[in-house]
């Protein structure tokens, strides 16, 4: 061993910590060969020494009572000021109740609204003619449907979107009389007199069904083989009764 | 209370954050003591080990939950938080006289002895010698030697106390130990020392 690899030991062999035998035999050989190290070991050991002295004379140092004490009285001051801290506690939870019992209300509201907003919606009608569709009732009913004639630019009227409920909920229960469905509708025929003044207080289409002979007396062509078959049919009539107009529907 | 004293710490660390006083009570004085040394040998004031103490032992109370068993013991974990408190006070008192590596200033000088410089004093002055020796550290230094040789811990816990690995726990125990005998160098060598430099500053002027 060198005096540089002693240097690195000496400390632990002054201090008589743990180390390999053969470097504590080969420490303690160079330190008797080499005066400096022998003297750097000894400076060592003087200090462990010191130290050693210092630790025994502060080993039965201790904390005054009184601390223990005021510890005691501060856990129980924080033991009193648990049940304090607690109650804003419960009371996030009642509010977080009455927030959820709410959200649920809202819930079931929207879920009620929603089952009504299918039948708010758009009635297709002939270009020239915009046409909302107030109400629709079951299908086994006459198929009612509220109209209003618009003298102006026409303006189809589309309700929000997000009360519009998704067609394949309702959809079975609700054939609409227009177009909203897989329907195909031909114009409406003028049944008589009718202008734009004669249903401008509005008006219903009723779904009626008809032989579809009665095709040949609104000029559309009919086939005989089929002669004695129903069709469909959107009856327009106006407020004052009177049916105005007429479409069929496939 | 006989069934505490077979308690371990984490156990009663337990009890105690369940609102259990005894368990505090119990704790307190199995740790108080190395908590209470610990400041004072860092400090080398009684009153800054007693507030250190108090301080510790509260936020145990109010942050025990932060106390993770897996990172090391309960007694490692009071002695950083103590580190920490000591180290603030320290600061704020302006008790910490930075040293750097060539301080040679108010060095506690022992006796002349050609051996062994402190067998010609008496055990308190030695102590004594010692002691001052060790608070003119820097406290890096300083809580080493606090740690490793006055409280015997162990170099694994000193290094988890003060957040470092073993090998700067080592290598700074071996350069305290270093200025320790720089600091207790015999009076002759300093004053030799000293000549010398003056001769040379002579020579040099």
């Amino acid at each position: 061993m060198n005096c540089q690899r002693f240097e690195q030991v000496v400390s632990d062999l002054a201090r008589s910590q743990m180390m390999e035998a053969d470097v504590r035999v080969e420490a303690l050989a160079h330190s008797e060969e080499c005066e400096s190290c022998l003297a750097r070991l000894r400076d060592e050991e003087t200090l462990t020494h010191g130290l050693q002295l210092l630790a025994a004379e502060m080993e039965p140092l201790a904390a005054p009572e009184g601390i223990e004490l005021k510890l005691r009285e501060a856990f129980r001051s924080r033991q009193v000021v648990v049940p304090i801290t607690k109650t804003p506690s419960r009371s996030r939870y009642w509010l977080v109740a009455v927030a959820a019992a709410l959200l649920v209300a809202m819930s079931v509201v929207a879920a009620w609204w929603r089952s009504d907003a299918p039948q708010k919606t758009v009635a297709e009608t002939t270009p020239q003619k915009p046409v909302e569709v107030r109400s629709v009732p079951d299908e086994s009913a006459p198929k009612s449907v509220e109209y209003r004639a618009d003298n102006q630019a026409p303006k189809r009227q589309v309700p929000k979107p997000v009360r519009r409920k998704p067609v394949t909920r309702r959809a079975p229960e609700t054939p609409m009389a227009n177009h909203a469905t897989n329907e195909i509708a031909t114009d409406f025929v003028p049944l008589g007199d009718m202008n734009a003044a004669s249903l401008q207080d509005g008006g219903q289409i009723v779904r009626v069904t008809l032989r579809r002979s009665s095709l040949a007396r609104f000029g559309f062509p009919v086939n005989m083989d089929r002669y004695n078959e129903n069709v469909k049919a959107d009856v327009l009539i106006g407020v004052d009764g009177l049916a105005r107009a007429i479409r069929f529907v496939q | 209370m006989t069934l505490k004293n077979e308690l371990s710490d984490n156990e009663l660390l337990r009890l105690m954050q369940a609102g259990d006083e005894e368990a505090l009570a119990q704790l307190y004085r199995r740790r108080q003591a190395v908590v209470f040394r610990f400041a004072w040998q860092m400090s080398g004031s009684k009153c800054i080990a007693e507030d250190v103490t108090q301080e510790v032992f509260l936020f145990l109370m109010r942050e025990g939950h932060v106390f993770d068993p897996a990172r090391g013991s309960l007694s490692a974990f009071l002695l950083g938080v103590a580190r920490n408190h000591v180290l603030r006070r320290l600061r704020v008192e302006k008790l910490l006289s930075p040293l750097g590596d060539d301080y040679d200033d108010e060095s506690v000088v022992l006796p002349a002895a050609d051996v062994c410089p402190l067998d010609d004093l008496t055990r308190a002055e030695t102590i004594e010698t010692v002691r001052k020796a060790v608070l003119s550290l820097p406290p890096k230094y300083r809580e080493v030697v606090v740690l490793c040789e006055l409280q015997d811990v162990s170099y694994v816990e000193t290094a988890e106390i003060l957040g470092c690995a073993i090998g700067t726990v080592r290598s700074r125990l071996h350069r305290a130990r270093a200025l320790l005998l720089t600091k207790l160098r015999p009076a002759e060598s300093v004053a030799g020392a000293d000549s010398a430099s003056v001769k040379s500053a002579r020579c040099f002027a």
